[in-house]
């Protein structure tokens, strides 16, 4: 048997028809009650990037209760009563419930922001027919959207909901409404709220989003690149100022890193003073948020370091982290103060500037008005051949920092394959990626438990923490580093087995078709 | 899906007021329910506001499937949703006679809805007919108005000897007192002597009231049209016991 037919339509109104006419014109129409109609004031949060957004959801606050709900339908799936004025940020600032639960892996390390207040009026209408019968529900939902005092044009969507066993009157109202001038819309009330208030960025991605031609002169090509990677930048320069959450610095420093990587792989597209000048100049905004992301990788390592201990030792890490916890507090002062620095400031207008500023273009440099598709096919070719030549040599014997020389060269293969994904078929891309995906996440456990071994023994030999009153600390932190580097060992055996894949057939014929001119 | 069937030999006795009521009292507590009016006189289909469509008759009834699904209307109450009745229903004994399981076939055609609706309301005409037979058989509780006079008393007697003598469970009838006057001597006295006899008698009482009466002007659930009443007060505690039966 068929489920009950549950329609839902929804409107915008046309400009030039208010909210008020629409009604008058409605009960002028057809036989009409109308509900007092209800004000409620309201809160959307979501991750910077649409966390929940993309998974058809929406964080709403009301009063002091947070519901998570479905976009789709409005049906609520978690709700918790904030009787604590606790203002959650993260998932973990709410109190075990279920909200908690269905939150975490969907906002995982990233901030709950606020995006949208808004003040909604709904008012409910019922058109009858010559029984008094309802036939047909209205709603008419009024937003506007509150921002720092300031109102916002409201946005009016006027939602149509049938009754059962009356879809003709149904669809007679339908065409009414539409001959009235109503557009079929979504009832897609945060993004009607956020795109009004245009805070944040819709279609947030870090990922490099550029289309580029075949036949693009390099520097073209190269210029919009590094736009969008700018434009990364630039985006996320609000969230590590206000501290909001770890993922702003580490999406800027990957902008940052893939510019400094275009700027010395993809040769002479610029002339070589300036190309020397940017890249000096992106190594000091680099250099300037190192110690930060640093210690927010330890910070974030924290719970997993204590899952690795004994129960009664995991304590001994304490010292640790309220060190490191301070440090970061310091980093993130000074972090702060870089970006609203002259300096900072100056380095970027120049580079827009420069990036903007065709003429600036030295002809002379030897791929400035080479085709695009010739530069990337050769620059990816020789990247690869080198990797293959150097994995290969790679036996139980090899020193470890030839294994980090190769991840190094790896990094840079990556970036180079997605600045340039765009002239190359999609599928063929996914498939190189997600190999060398794989050997890159070997090499980067690998590179990170070295690390981080590193940084215990260095902890260890410092004199400024004082921990020779706590031989527990010393106990866990030693305890740490043999596990760490037991797990080292492990990652490495792996490496064999990851490079051949890398390195099979199949791969190889992949990167010759695309990319080879042989 | 729980089967609730309002039931009495008499007519006049509060049934329909009973089922209309309940059933949008099931449906206000969020569970999604349908009333299903079997008598061809259609009051609950008229207190909705509601008319069967021209094409549906007895025999797209007994066929059930998309046949009922199809004219299933909603009431202007959320979660409830109402099969009207047609005049034509008066046929519905020799219909259900020509069939080869005719004292089954109601629960067969309830069988379709079993994961669209979490109570399923009968509003049943008076009389004892081979619908009614139907009824016992597909009904999880069948509830009996009872007015306390003695002429009531004795359909009751007899329903349960036609329960007996047919085989059926005569455990699942409830009966409430229904437009009761408690000022009436006769009243109290039925009231005091069915309930010291046994059977499953409940709780709550149905006074007699002006606006139980007066559904049919209003044509709304007592409820909605007189939400402070004691005669919603009565319904809504009569739902609750019948709702702990279920």
């Amino acid at each position: 048997m068929t489920t009950p037919v549950n329609n839902s339509d929804y409107y915008t109104l046309p400009d030039g028809l208010s909210r008020i006419e629409f009604l008058k014109k409605l009960a002028n129409d057809h036989k009409i009650v109308l509900d007092p109609p209800q004000k409620k004031k309201e809160e959307f949060f979501d991750t910077f990037d649409r966390r929940l957004y993309s998974s058809n959801l929406v964080l709403v606050k009301e009063d002091n209760s947070y519901h998570l709900k479905s976009l789709t339908d409005g049906r609520e799936l978690q709700a918790f009563e904030d009787t604590k004025k606790l203002s959650p940020k993260f998932w973990w600032d709410f109190p075990k419930c279920s909200l908690r639960a269905e939150l975490k892996p969907l906002s995982s390390i990233r901030a709950l922001l606020s995006l949208a207040k808004i003040e909604r009026t709904v008012a409910t209408l019922k058109v009858l027919n010559e029984d008094k019968k309802t036939v047909l529900f209205i709603f008419v939902k009024e937003l506007v959207v509150i921002s720092d005092q300031r109102r916002i044009k409201p946005c009016v969507v006027v939602q149509l909901k049938n009754v059962r066993g009356y879809e003709k009157e149904f669809k007679e109202f339908k065409s009414y409404i539409e001959e009235l001038g109503l557009k079929n819309s979504k009832d897609d009330i945060i993004s009607a709220a956020v795109s009004n208030q245009g805070k944040y960025p819709l279609n947030y991605t870090s990922k490099i989003n550029v289309k580029l031609k075949p036949d693009m002169k390099g520097h073209e090509a190269a210029r919009l690149i590094f736009e969008n990677l700018l434009g990364t930048m630039k985006v996320n320069e609000f969230g590590i100022k206000d501290d909001i959450d770890t993922e702003f610095l580490h999406d800027f420093r990957v902008a940052v890193r893939r510019t400094r990587s275009a700027l010395s792989q993809v040769k002479s597209v610029f002339s070589p003073e300036d190309t020397d000048k940017y890249k000096e100049q992106f190594s000091v905004i680099g250099k300037a948020t190192n110690e930060l992301r640093d210690l927010d990788v330890y910070l974030l390592t924290e719970d997993s370091y204590k899952k690795m201990l004994p129960e009664d030792l995991r304590g001994g890490l304490d010292p640790l982290f309220d060190k490191l916890t301070q440090d970061r507090k310091k980093a993130c002062t000074e972090c702060a103060q870089f970006l609203n620095s002259k300096n900072y400031k100056e380095i970027i207008s120049d580079w827009q500037e420069f990036l903007h500023n065709e003429s600036s273009d030295a002809n002379s440099a030897a791929n400035s008005q080479r085709p695009i598709i010739e530069i990337s096919k050769e620059h990816i070719w020789k990247k690869y051949s080198k990797i293959i030549k150097q994995g290969r040599k790679i036996n139980d014997a090899t020193p470890d920092p030839e294994l980090h020389s190769l991840r190094i060269e790896c990094k840079k293969l990556r970036y180079l394959l997605e600045f340039f994904t765009s002239l190359f078929p999609a599928d063929d891309m996914k498939t190189i990626i997600k190999h060398l995906k794989v050997l890159q996440d070997n090499l980067g456990d690998f590179n990170d438990l070295h690390v981080q071994q590193e940084s215990l023994k260095k902890f260890l030999s410092s004199k400024d923490i004082g921990y020779d009153q706590s031989s527990s600390t010393v106990a866990a932190a030693g305890g740490l580093v043999s596990v760490l580097y037991q797990q080292q060992a492990v990652v490495r055996k792996k490496f064999k087995e990851n490079f051949n894949e890398f390195s099979d057939k199949e791969t190889t014929e992949l990167f010759e078709k695309l990319f080879s001119d042989n | 899906m729980k089967k609730i069937a309002i039931y009495s030999m008499k007519g006049g006795v509060g049934k329909t007021a009973a089922a209309v009521n309940l059933s949008y009292l099931a449906a206000a507590g969020g569970d999604n329910t349908l009333l299903c009016d079997l008598d061809p006189q259609g009051a609950s289909t008229y207190y909705f506001r509601i008319r069967a469509s021209k094409n549906f008759n007895t025999n797209k009834f007994i066929k059930g499937g998309k046949h009922i699904d199809k004219n299933i209307k909603g009431t202007d109450y959320p979660h409830l949703d109402l099969l009207p009745s047609k005049l034509s229903y008066r046929n519905l004994d020799l219909a259900l006679d020509a069939l080869k399981n005719s004292r089954k076939r109601l629960k067969q055609i309830f069988k379709d809805l079993e994961y669209e609706y979490d109570y399923l309301f009968m509003d049943c005409p008076p009389g004892i007919s081979l619908i009614s037979e139907n009824v016992f058989n597909a009904a999880d509780i069948i509830i009996v108005p009872l007015i306390p006079t003695t002429l009531s008393e004795l359909t009751y007697e007899k329903l349960i000897k036609f329960f007996e003598k047919n085989d059926i469970d005569s455990g699942k009838i409830y009966t409430f007192f229904s437009m009761v006057e408690s000022r009436k001597t006769l009243h109290q006295e039925t009231m005091n002597k069915v309930s010291q006899e046994g059977g499953n008698i409940l709780e709550s009482r149905i006074p007699y009231r002006s606006d139980v009466e007066k559904m049919g002007i209003y044509r709304e659930p007592v409820p909605v049209s007189s939400p402070h009443s004691d005669s919603t007060q009565a319904y809504v505690e009569l739902w609750n016991e019948i709702k702990s039966l279920c």
